[in-house]
């Protein structure tokens, strides 16, 4: 890692590219363009499609199974994703069984944390490993990936000490202070700050702003795409995790959904259809914030990619 | 052109958290590693023994070729398979965005259902064989060969994965301005031609980071071993981390465990050091 | 990639003494929390003639939200018999449960009263982390059956209560047998393979088959695993060799299927396809099938366990145990006596369909109803509540319990798999326990 390997390569090979490119078509060109189009759209669905098949199947194995009522088999072969008593009553016994509404509201706001605070904090980290030439730079960024080597197995102990000694437990703060900030949304942050012109920066310094400033009303709004996609991540890493929440959480009422699902999995009893109807109900929100977030780092970035 | 007062500045809060949360508990599991520790009783420091008896273990060797095994069929496939779905779901085609979505929906999905799904794919009595019996092959036990099963492990990562790294390709891509295309076009270049000698070179620090990433996260995978398999059958599924997981959870051996994580971040960095030396711009 | 730089190698070297720093730290919490143990200890010793106080926290597996309400029972009429002592409720899911033990121990906080499968316990007994129970909870020795009552015990001293039980009972499918000319379920091992190999001929259905549960099958059959002190291997024996062998025989003729010897593919779900004539287990978990497929649990009937030649049945108590720095020891111990005695052992097995291992209990006409009932689970219960009496945990009483499984278990697998010599492989599998034993 080291040195920015980006710092001068990027930038410049896009601007010499852009100079050198001839814009005029003439009609025969467009012709035989759109033929090649229309194939091309054809050859894409299909491969679409063929990995639509692949990836389709957990989903429609939880929807059918959440689906399925008491008569139909869940592991069958051949396999029967369409249920021959469609029933809601796996949903509406799972509403019932567990309050659902509140563990919702649980995950609600420890996930908002979650993806708050790593968004900012680790910009603001990755922002001065990418930009800023300083004594100790690379140290701290090689400190920093070098802790993503080592297993969360064996520090999950130290943390959960640590916690206690700040005398978290049983609190949000103790479930949402250790994943602020992740080493991996800084390397991710990092990143996406190198790629960013050196001559943007140059120009906004020139213009009166301060370091302050350029990274916040500048640099910041530039790396949206990839923030996009930690916010995605984290939302998720949030989102499920429970083992983390399950240490330090002591009072069941405060569990998030994941928690919350587990209790599913009884001692003598493991109904696959009710965790199939839970495991939809987590899933729901998960898809609205991916389909929600999605403009950010796609049509966002389609809109501002004309530059240069 | 910025002090490096700024920088500190701006890394203050962070490495503040990052030391309590992050540097000071792997500084204590490092300082675990030279101890007898069971949580229970008082630590005994002793000193290299963990580290002499994790490089003698059996155990430990195979847990660790399983691990390379696995990585070697994993990391590549990471690397390559999504830069090929994200070109393919960056085109403005109607409909795209569902796409992008299902392609996603392996890593949206819990881990309980992941491991219910795959095992009754694979089983003997599955769905795969299901699918290999009408075509005249042989029912098989995936999961239950000692050949067979870090690769139908290998396949479920890849099925599972391809979609996250689908998703930072995705974002790359948009750096790539779209009239560097249009140019290429008009030499007669073929739409994957394009992308190779275009869009890959450009991506190229994408490229090194989802191979560190990917290469991290195969050599620590435990959870899908754990739900799948346990790590057998025979310990053909036991990774190194599955092994940590065991040793320190299951045997109580926490400082053994810490030994075994500290050897494999040494091997994890050399790793890393290789893709750098691979992946980096030699104008560095 | 210059992490090695000399201007830097002076901060590596502040890291380290700041690594040794923290070490140092640890330790001095390790020695202190022990200090406080042994205060707390003194402490609660002192306060028993002036009735039970404190708060106590008990931890249930994977028991909410079927058994909220019984647990809740249990904590008001405890608090209201003692009204100095608070019981917290905690459930922890069955596969997160080590996590929560080791993280909370780590802190000097156990759960006061815990539920631990019996595997676990010995590890923590081992450690000195539970409460001698024959001399914590001597009085109440004698209203379990004592077969049940040793799970607990680790070197000589048993540490926890048992809890709730199951033993086994054979669910079976008459079809599968009717196709294949019988009209009665098997009662012996030896019995069940002559009538696998007809079932197979003439139905492709399994009969019986062999579990990942290797380390019960063999003292079933009167081979133990350890010696009579339980300091050296004992299972390297010729009878041993003589069934691996024949297992092998049986395995190649195809009689039974690797994935569920290697626990991969549970049993249940082949019951429930019809693809195994017979499921032995605690009728408890019958209703497994049930929700599976729902037909298949329709026709099938309950039937008394199979026997080995030890005509021993296997009893697998979940257990109670108290922390031993717990710092209201005293209540704890007397709330898990609480939650272990007749009356409410009786009750959680009406409702988990569970057996109390305490004798009173077993006896009430809730166990022997059901006898000639059609529905399987309900037989089941009978023909399991019968065993009881008789039935003794076979887990050998040392900590490295799981270990030793472990290596009986892949013995036999390589055996299996991969055609070691059955004389091979036990004699590297004893030489394996021996140094386990050490």
């Amino acid at each position: 890692m080291g040195q920015p390997a980006t710092d001068n390569f990027e930038p410049k090979s896009i601007t010499q590219f852009n100079k050198d490119n001839p814009d005029p078509k003439d009609n025969k060109q467009k012709n035989t363009g759109k033929r090649k189009k229309t194939t091309r759209m054809l050859v894409s669905y299909g491969f679409l499609l063929l990995i639509t098949c692949i990836t389709i199947i957990p989903f429609l194995w939880t929807v059918s199974s959440s689906l399925k009522g008491a008569g139909d088999a869940i592991f069958s072969i051949p396999p029967k994703f369409i249920p021959g008593d469609p029933t809601f009553s796996n949903f509406v016994t799972v509403w019932n069984t567990l309050p659902i509404p509140r563990y919702l509201l649980n995950s609600a706001i420890l996930t908002v944390f979650g993806v708050v605070l790593p968004l900012f904090l680790c910009s603001l980290a990755a922002f001065p490993l990418a930009r800023i030439n300083f004594k100790g730079r690379n140290l701290v960024f090689m400190a920093i990936i070098a802790t993503m080597m080592i297993p969360n197995e064996v520090t999950m102990i130290p943390v959960y000490l640590i916690i206690n000694k700040l005398g978290l437990i049983g609190s949000y703060t103790g479930v949402i202070l250790p994943g602020a900030i992740t080493a991996f949304g800084i390397f991710l942050m990092r990143q996406a700050f190198i790629d960013i012109p050196k001559e943007i920066e140059e120009s906004a310094v020139i213009d009166g702003a301060n370091v302050w400033q350029v990274f916040w009303k500048i640099m910041f709004p530039m790396v949206k795409p990839m923030l996009g996609v930690l916010a995605i991540l984290s939302f998720i890493a949030a989102w499920n995790n429970f083992l983390w929440p399950l240490l330090v959480l002591d009072d069941p009422d405060t569990y998030p959904i994941t928690l919350g699902l587990y209790k599913l999995q009884g001692t003598f009893s493991a109904n696959t259809r009710l965790i199939a109807a839970g495991a939809m109900i987590a899933l729901i929100p998960i898809i609205f914030v991916f389909v929600s977030f999605q403009r950010y780092f796609i049509e966002a970035a389609y809109n501002s990619s004309v530059k240069g | 052109m910025f002090k490096a007062r700024h920088a500190w500045g701006f890394l203050s809060i962070p490495l503040l958290l990052l030391i309590v949360f992050v540097f000071l508990p792997s500084i204590a599991a490092f300082g675990l590693s030279f101890t007898k520790y069971n949580v229970f009783q008082p630590m005994e420091w002793i000193g290299l023994d963990n580290y002499i008896a994790a490089l003698k273990s059996n155990d430990f060797r195979e847990a660790m070729l399983n691990t390379v095994y696995y990585w070697f069929m994993v990391t590549p496939a990471l690397v390559t398979i999504p830069i090929l779905i994200a070109i393919l779901v960056n085109q403005k085609l109607r409909g795209i965005k569902i796409f992008r979505l299902i392609f996603y929906f392996p890593v949206l999905v819990s881990v309980v259902v992941t491991a219910l799904l795959w095992k009754w794919m694979f089983a003997e009595e599955g769905i795969v064989n299901y699918f290999l019996g009408l075509i005249g092959i042989d029912a098989f036990g995936w999961l239950t060969d000692t050949a067979t099963v870090m690769p139908a492990l290998a396949f479920v990562t890849v099925w599972q994965g391809f979609g996250y790294y689908m998703l930072f390709y995705l974002a790359a891509l948009q750096g790539v301005p779209k009239d560097l295309y249009e140019a290429s076009e008009l030499d007669g270049a073929s739409f994957w031609q394009k992308h190779l000698f275009v869009t890959v070179p450009l991506i190229k620090p994408m490229i090194f980071f989802v191979a560190v990433i990917s290469t991290m996260g195969a050599f620590k995978e435990f959870t899908l071993m754990l739900t799948m398999t346990s790590g057998g059958p025979l310990g053909s599924s036991t990774t190194a981390v599955l092994l940590v997981f065991q040793e320190a959870f299951e045997r109580l051996n926490m400082g053994y465990a810490s030994a075994i994580s500290f050897i494999l971040f040494v091997i994890i960095l050399i790793f890393t050091v290789i893709n750098q030396k691979l992946l980096d711009t030699p104008n560095n | 990639m210059n992490i090695f730089k000399n201007k830097e190698k002076f901060i590596l070297i502040l890291l380290f003494s700041a690594m040794l720093l923290v070490i140092a730290a640890c330790s001095d919490d390790a020695a202190n929390s022990d200090d406080t143990i042994d205060d707390s200890g003194e402490d609660t010793a002192g306060d028993e003639s002036e009735g039970l106080s404190g708060e106590v926290e008990f931890m249930t597996i994977s028991l909410s939200p079927t058994f909220d309400d019984y647990l809740n029972n249990l904590k008001e009429e405890f608090e209201a018999e003692h009204e100095n002592v608070t019981i917290n409720l905690r459930d922890v899911p069955y596969d997160q449960v080590e996590q929560v033990v080791l993280t909370s121990a780590s802190s000097g906080q156990l759960p006061d009263v815990m539920n631990l499968n019996t595997d676990f316990v010995k590890k923590l007994a081992a450690n000195g982390a539970v409460v001698n129970m024959d001399e914590a909870a001597a009085d109440v020795k004698d209203t379990f059956f004592e077969g049940l009552w040793e799970t607990g015990s680790v070197n000589g001293e048993v540490y926890a209560l048992p809890w709730y039980t199951t033993t086994s009972g054979l669910l079976y499918n008459p079809d599968l047998l009717e196709k294949a000319g019988y009209d009665a379920p098997p009662t012996t091992f030896e019995e069940a393979w002559e009538m696998s190999e007809k079932i197979k001929e003439e139905t492709g259905a399994y009969g019986q088959v062999v579990t990942d549960e290797m380390h019960l099958l063999m003292p079933k059959n009167g081979i133990n695993i350890l010696n009579e002190d339980n300091t050296q291997a004992a299972f390297n024996t010729s009878e041993t060799e003589e069934m691996w062998k024949d297992l092998k025989e049986k395995y190649d003729k195809g009689l039974f299927p690797e994935d569920v010897m290697l626990g991969q593919v549970k049993l249940p779900e082949l019951y429930a396809q019809e693809k195994v004539a017979w499921w032995s287990t605690g009728p408890q978990l019958f209703r497994q099938v049930k929700d599976l497929a729902p037909k298949v649990y329709e026709k099938s009937l309950g039937a008394p366990a199979l026997e080995g030649k030890a005509g021993v049945q296997h009893a697998n108590p979940m257990n109670i145990a108290v922390s031993s720095n717990s710092e209201s020891k005293e209540a704890a111990v007397e709330f898990a006596k609480f939650v272990t005695n007749a009356e409410n052992q009786l009750e959680f097995g009406k409702l988990a369909a569970v057996l109390p291992p305490v004798k009173e209990a077993v006896n009430d006409e809730f166990f022997t109803k059901g006898k000639d009932s059609e529905d399987a689970t309900e037989s089941g219960k009978y023909y399991a509540a019968q065993q009881l009496e008789s039935a003794v945990n076979m887990t050998p009483p040392v900590e490295a319990v799981s270990e030793i499984y472990k290596v009986i278990r892949e013995a036999f697998h390589r055996v299996i798999l991969e055609d070691v010599e059955p004389a091979k492989a036990l004699e590297e599998a004893e030489a394996e326990v021996n140094s386990l034993l050490e």
